[in-house]
């Protein structure tokens, strides 16, 4: 019998890869112990299963029935999952004595293909099923399209909005409210409780506090953007620990690269026209660079939309929008015009839509139309912006006076090769 | 019950099994979680090519390696990322090391109650909820990396135990 002697530099490694922390070139250490090496890719597996098994373990609300197969990866896996339920329900256990979890949200509205991952106490909702007025002990909001959006309220009145694809974790201990925002576009309005723990807002790049402030944070892999309507908060950028206070009218980007400017600014001035600049404002697609015959395109990625269980959709979609990190406020009215450039192999219904925030606000709506595309080849369409109807009630009848955020392009259940090279706000 | 009704079935069933998979090659979870959307894609798109009489996730983790592969190269100019050699031969161990998985999860059963109650609170907060980790350690007082250590030093724990169980259990390969 083989015995793996301990090796307490790989089990370091692995800590910090599970942790993501590890750096590149521990990585390449890392990679050198692991070339050539069962034993030590044993260890690896291992190590990464068992953080695997301890993470969806509670992650997972409710037993999930298996099928047993003669199949030896089946039988593993069925394994896995009674694992996953039993460390559930000894996690369940153990957590029911030391603290009992009672709900700290409830779901105002909700539209679109949305992933609702529960923490452990969250029993009563089940995932996948994220409904108008479910209370909500904490855990995990997955937004999977562009056009899905949420709104969440915690019990003293805050409320978080999200929309676009998204990944969001909402939670409250001792410390206060928490928002995790992995990636995504997300609203927030922290009503102003001074006797209360402030409500914490942390991304994989900046952390803040605020009370009794409005404001919208963008995030993404490498930056998140903090734009203040109403109020202040107090960033900390997490690669140097740098703070900024940011007021009312104030932005401030913190990027994971500390050599960039952290300092809050004053929010540009306003405009009424924009042409994408690509690849920079891609915010979901494949980009394939200019060649000689053509120029740079967007194309369209796809995503599965579960919204309803028994209709499971593809949608083929690009998503724009402005992302520069000192963009200005770009006010719809009602004279402009959304324009697209594009091509399609073949000829298909396309939707066009986008998504508006109020200016000095939070998440104001969605809006979109379906357009038939008869053409193999470019196309280019220009949209008045009165022929974009909301895609709920709630939001209001008309875009005019709103901010434009992003738009998006999607053909659904055909891969009709959609691909776009600009996108353009005119009047 | 018709084809789409079957995928979704089977899908929301297994997903957890096959984001396993993927995390092991694909070791950050916002990468992670890219490659599996891809993965449900293409399982969709291949749907009528299933045959049902056979079993639904290693059919699934064939599609998930494609994409591992893919993933990386679409992400060669990334340096954090392991070569294709690399994935080649750890796709390789992930078989056989299958047939050890079941014996493996229910010894971490046992394992996981013979934590300290202290042991038992720092994975709780850990993977029950983000940033509770970082809260508990504030709130006491503690260093983070002193907590992280602790936590790195219950896996390492864990997965001792696990080795010990298996071979008092008479797994040759454990």
């Amino acid at each position: 019998m083989p015995e793996f002697n301990r090796d307490f530099q790989l089990d370091g490694l692995l800590a910090r890869l599970t942790e993501e922390t590890i750096t590149q070139r521990e990585l390449t250490d890392l990679e050198d112990m692991l070339d050539g090496n069962p034993e030590a890719q044993r260890r690896y597996l291992r190590y990464l299963g068992l953080h695997a098994d301890m993470q969806q373990a509670l992650d997972i609300p409710r037993p999930r029935p298996v099928r047993q197969r003669r199949w030896a990866l089946s039988a593993a896996l069925f394994g896995m999952v009674s694992l996953i339920v039993a460390v559930a329900l000894l996690w369940g256990r153990w957590q029911n004595e030391t603290e009992v979890a009672s709900p700290i949200a409830r779901v105002v509205d909700v539209s679109g293909s949305i992933r609702w991952i529960g923490d452990i106490g969250d029993i009563g909702v089940p995932k996948d099923s994220l409904k108008i007025g479910s209370s909500l002990t904490g855990g995990t909001l997955e937004l999977l399209a562009a056009d899905s959006w949420t709104e969440i309220a915690f019990l003293d009145g805050s409320t978080v909005t999200v929309s676009g694809t998204a990944t969001v974790t909402l939670s409250e201990g001792l410390v206060g409210k928490q928002v995790y925002i992995k990636h995504g576009d997300v609203s927030i309005n922290a009503v102003p409780k001074p006797t209360c723990a402030p409500l914490r807002v942390v991304t994989p790049s900046a952390e803040a506090e605020v009370l009794g402030t409005q404001f919208n944070v963008n995030v993404d892999l490498q930056s998140t953007r903090l734009s203040v309507n109403e109020g202040s908060i107090r960033v900390v950028r997490l690669a140097d620990g740098q703070v900024q206070k940011v007021e009312t009218g104030q932005f401030v980007v913190a990027a994971l690269e500390r050599n960039s400017a952290f300092e809050s600014q004053p929010r540009p001035s306003e405009t009424n026209t924009w042409a994408s600049a690509l690849p920079g404002d891609i915010k979901l697609g494949h980009w394939y660079p200019a060649t000689d015959e053509s120029p740079g395109t967007v194309g369209a990625k796809a995503n599965l939309w579960l919204e309803d269980p028994d209709k499971p959709q593809l949608h083929y979609s690009v998503v724009v929008g402005p992302k520069g990190i000192s963009r200005a406020t770009l006010r719809l009215s009602a004279m402009t015009q959304i324009r697209v450039r594009g091509s399609l192999k073949r000829s298909h219904d396309v939707v066009i839509g986008f998504t508006a925030n109020h200016v000095w606000g939070g998440f104001a709506g969605k809006y979109s139309v379906w357009k038939k595309i008869d053409v193999n080849g470019a196309f280019e369409l220009v949209l008045p912006l009165e022929v974009f109807k909301r895609s709920k009630a709630c939001f209001p009848e008309s875009p005019v006076g709103l901010e434009f955020q992003h738009c998006w392009i999607v053909t659904i259940n055909e891969d009709a090769g959609l691909e776009i090279d600009s996108v353009q706000i005119t009047e | 019950m018709d084809a789409t009704s079957q995928f979704v079935r089977l899908w929301t069933r297994h997903q957890a099994e096959v984001e396993r998979y993927v995390f092991m090659m694909v070791p950050r979870a916002a990468d992670a979680a890219e490659v599996l959307q891809e993965v449900s894609v293409q399982l969709w798109e291949k749907w009528d090519k299933y045959d049902t009489t056979r079993p639904f996730v290693p059919w699934a983790i064939r599609f998930a390696y494609l994409e591992v592969l893919k993933w990386r190269q679409r992400q060669a100019r990334e340096k954090l990322i392991f070569s294709d050699s690399l994935l080649q031969q750890l796709n390789a161990t992930v078989d056989e090391e299958a047939p050890l998985t079941e014996a493996r999860n229910r010894a971490l059963e046992t394992c996981l109650t013979k934590l300290t109650e202290q042991e038992k609170k720092w994975v709780h907060l850990r993977y029950g909820r983000h940033g509770a980790v970082k809260e508990e350690a504030e709130r006491r007082g503690i260093n983070l990396h002193k907590v992280y250590y602790a936590i790195e030093k219950i896996r390492g724990q864990l997965l001792d135990c696990i080795e010990q169980t298996l071979r008092r259990e008479g797994w040759s390969d454990a």
